[in-house]
């Protein structure tokens, strides 16, 4: 069940009204929201909700057993929780591996069997990939590893911990929501509250305007454009750009609509995007985008590899390794192995460039004068441009598309046709209106940004509707589903 | 709080409320007019609907000049299609082609409605000898073809009309007047201004009708189909083809091919054509299904097989007033595949569909030669 289908539009009234009319029970709220996820997940294939299922099972029992153990403190008793541990990991991680990279892995050793002239005939499995799988495999295993870290306890009852697995809103494309955020809210209870309801209505409005409006709209223009062979360097370009704001509306749309939804029902999950695409460098750019994966990346992934803590060399190490995992985590092809590594090249180079001072550099941006202005805006236009060349190794289907698409750029090939800006401003141009209106205010919602009229808000509003509504594109699948 | 403050809080809130909602309003039927402005030129203030395509005179409902309405144009005579003039070039044989939005043009793209390509397959066989003049329009039933062959059509001194009727009319609840009565128009004289019709309403629809499931919109309609027939006795429903509608389809269809013979013209008879001619073969029965749904809205009384079942008996009608008054007939049922390629909806034609229709009508005037 996707967001922008028409069985939402029913099925979230039916769970939300359902839902408050059992206020006075959180466990029955909790039971009713459990089917309600269950249905929605199902919808799909009902078939790999026993994987759901069975992850949840898992790290359930392995959870408790872990914190139980917490008492015991000699060598044996931490043997016996990192065995756990490596129970849950292999259980999650298998899971993963088995369905997303079994047939990347074999195809790949195949490949590098003839490189060295030894014809191999690769055992491919004809499977589909369950929806959602990274997002609740990563949220699955955050749990474990955050009860064995002895950061939080278990969750009380199956129920819950149920409920957190396979909370419906952030299921099958996240936010990569953290136990130790949301498992408490699930055990409490929820109390109605009217700026949270309408909060939540708008981030669903919002989300649905960038999924439908902007990036449905602009697929079939980068479609063509990577489809074309001979298309200009300025085409390219275009089609790059188009791709960008595709995949930032598409992902932060899907992210908006979650915490909508999960607003609605008296939950706060967390923001997903910060308005990346303003980024001055590339870890400010990880700070912004996609942070429910990139901080999950940070705690479980490169702290783990000994972070910054051992040297330069091995801090670089530690980054470019956590990108390229990142990368894998999109999906199993080589351009997204490219894309991570050339994340983790941007982050090493500016790490290098910025003499470790990256963190702190991007923090101190109050000052207003026009000349740091400038300076910042350069900066964003800079990075973005990197940025976007990632996005060409991201969404090229091979190294030949993308190399030859890149020729054709910084050779500036073919003709130059202005009339092809229109489209990505008739479809880019209101969202950037609205979030630089957003990022000046420093709010999240437009009809929180008191420094406009009511009644022009009111009609900005009337005109987002009209656009989404009467100018949205035909239906299509979230891009961040097949990850 | 004070019950004198709480009542201006109450009140305040509902003024922004109010405020908000009109603004709201406001900004979307403004897009709405906005948009279509970009669009399709059309104003931003006043009317803005396919009534706007037509108007009326003393006697008949005919074209408005020069009008438009998204993508359908009139030409400065009041007709569908590129501009002309009222007396033929010489050495031309002009063919007026006459019926209802199966001939005027509904879903096709522009320029491609059949008459549009006939012009163009006729242009390509026989270079500069035909001129097509699309003198069809939405809703014009057989009693409205009588007064505007002699009043629309007659001035255009065309040597052949092709006629399409659309039997579907003789179905409706209640019947086609024996003669034609103007009916009043929305927008006639001119369009009216001032009348608060939103634009974004009738845009919604459409859109409603794509997001909401097909299965799910012919449920409903069957629903409330259902409701219609229930409050009526049982014989209300025809099971057969009501003969009395037939008999006055022929009257009326004889009383037009008399007209158009009396313009000194040659009727060339069309026999009508839909989807459902592949009615039970393998496949077939949702999509007949959902077209019967749909189309059983606008025929409350006609059972399924009288829905199918009132073309054949009209295209009887339409031979045997050939064979009467020796008005050549071209067989337009079986003439275009009856699928969903040809078909957009149960009766009118795809870009496809319209394109075979053109060709067979083509072949036909070849065969008839210069009239």
């Amino acid at each position: 069940m996707a967001f922008n289908s028409f069985v939402f539009a029913v099925f979230l009234p039916l769970v939300i009204g359902l839902y408050w009319l059992m206020r006075r029970s959180t466990v029955a709220q909790n039971w009713m929201l459990l089917v309600a996820s269950y249905v929605f997940y199902g919808w799909w294939d009902w078939r790999f909700l026993t994987l759901l299922f069975a992850s949840t099972l898992v790290d359930h029992a392995v959870a408790i057993k872990i914190h139980g153990s917490h008492a015991d403190q000699t060598p044996a008793g931490a043997k016996r929780r990192r065995a756990l541990l490596s129970l849950s990991l292999i259980t999650n991680l298998g899971m993963l591996g088995f369905f997303k990279y079994f047939n990347f892995f074999a195809g790949s050793m195949a490949a590098l069997l003839a490189s060295v002239g030894i014809e191999a005939d690769p055992f491919y499995l004809d499977i589909v990939l369950p929806v959602g799988i990274s997002f609740y495999s990563f949220q699955t295993l955050s749990y474990t590893i955050d009860v064995y870290r002895g950061e939080m306890p278990p969750a009380k009852t199956f129920r819950d911990f149920a409920l957190y697995v396979a909370f419906f809103p952030q299921l099958v494309a996240g936010p990569i929501e953290r136990a130790v955020a949301l498992v408490p809210q699930i055990e409490r209870a929820r109390r109605f509250d009217r700026l949270r309801f309408t909060d939540g209505l708008h981030l669903i409005f919002w989300g649905l305007f960038k999924k439908i409006y902007v990036a449905d709209n602009l697929a079939p223009f980068v479609n063509a454009t990577f489809a074309n062979s001979n298309a200009s360097g300025f085409e390219v370009l275009l089609g790059i750009y188009g791709f960008a704001f595709q995949i930032y509306c598409d992902f932060s749309g899907y992210s908006d609509v979650a915490r909508g939804c999960s607003k609605l029902m008296g939950f706060e999950l967390m923001r997903n995007f910060a308005f990346p695409y303003v980024s001055v460098n590339p870890s400010d750019f990880w700070r912004r985008g996609h942070i429910s994966l990139s901080t999950w990346l940070r705690d479980y992934l490169y702290v783990p590899l000994g972070g910054n803590r051992h040297g330069t060399w091995k801090t670089y190490r530690n980054l470019s390794l956590t990108m390229l995992l990142g990368g894998l985590w999109h999906g199993a092809t080589w351009m997204f192995v490219i894309w991570g590594a050339y994340q983790g090249l941007l982050l090493v180079v500016h790490r290098l460039a910025t003499h470790g001072r990256a963190a702190a550099a991007s923090v101190k941006e109050a000052a207003t004068t026009p000349a740091v202005l400038l300076w910042r805006v350069a900066r964003v236009v800079v990075m973005f441009q990197f940025v976007c060349i990632g996005w060409l190794f991201f969404r090229a289907e091979s190294v030949s598309q993308a190399g030859s698409m890149l020729a054709r750029l910084l050779t500036w090939s073919g003709s130059t046709d202005i009339g092809l800006v229109m489209p990505l401003l008739t479809f880019v141009g209101p969202l950037v209106l609205v979030e630089a209106l957003l990022g000046l205010a420093r709010r999240e919602a437009l009809y929180h940004v008191d420094r406009v009229p009511g009644i022009l808000r009111a009609a900005a509003y009337g005109v987002l509707f009209y656009l989404t509504a009467f100018h949205g594109a035909a239906s299509q699948s979230f891009i961040y589903f097949q990850f | 709080m004070t019950s004198s403050s709480l009542d201006r809080s109450v009140f305040s809130l509902l003024r922004d409320w109010t405020l908000w909602i009109a603004a709201f309003v406001f900004a979307v039927e403004a897009s709405a007019r906005i948009d279509d402005r970009l669009n399709w030129g059309a104003p931003l203030v006043g009317t803005y609907s396919n009534e706007t395509l037509v108007t009326r005179d003393s006697v008949i409902i005919r074209g408005r000049p020069g009008a438009q309405y998204e993508k359908w144009k009139m030409n400065s005579l009041g007709f569908r299609g590129p501009e002309t003039t009222v007396a033929p070039a010489p050495g031309i044989t002009r063919i007026a082609v006459l019926g209802a939005s199966e001939t005027f043009g509904l879903h096709e793209s522009e320029g491609r409605e059949y008459p549009a390509r006939l012009q163009q397959v006729l242009d390509s066989l026989a270079p500069g000898r035909y001129e097509i003049v699309n003198v069809g329009l939405p809703g014009m039933s057989p009693s409205a073809m009588l007064p505007y062959v002699e009043h629309a059509v007659r001035p255009l001194a065309p040597s052949m009309v092709i006629v399409y009727p659309s039997p579907s009319f003789f179905l409706e609840t209640v019947p086609p007047p024996e003669r034609f009565v103007l009916p009043r128009l929305r927008t006639t004289p001119e369009p009216v201004v001032g009348v608060p019709t939103l634009r974004s309403v009738a845009k919604a629809k459409n859109v409603i009708k794509r997001v909401v499931p097909s299965g799910l919109q012919v449920a409903v309609r069957e629903w409330g189909l259902a409701r219609t027939r229930a409050a009526q006795p049982a014989d209300w429903i025809w099971q057969q083809v009501p003969p009395d509608r037939v008999a006055l389809f022929e009257r009326q269809m004889r009383d037009v091919v008399v007209a158009i013979k009396g313009i000194g013209a040659t009727p060339l008879l069309v026999t009508h054509t839909n989807r459902m001619l592949t009615r039970g073969a393998p496949g077939t029965a949702l999509d007949h299904q959902q077209l019967l749904g749909v189309t059983a809205l606008y025929y409350p009384r006609a059972s399924e097989s009288v829905m199918v079942g009132i073309d054949s008996a009209a295209n009887d009608v339409l031979r045997r007033l050939g064979a009467e008054h020796e008005a050549p007939v071209a067989e337009g049922m079986g003439g275009v595949p009856s699928d969903s390629l040809h078909f957009a909806d149960y009766a009118h034609f795809t870009d496809r569909g319209a394109d075979t229709m053109a060709r067979m009508l083509a072949q036909r005037i070849l065969t008839l030669g210069p009239q």
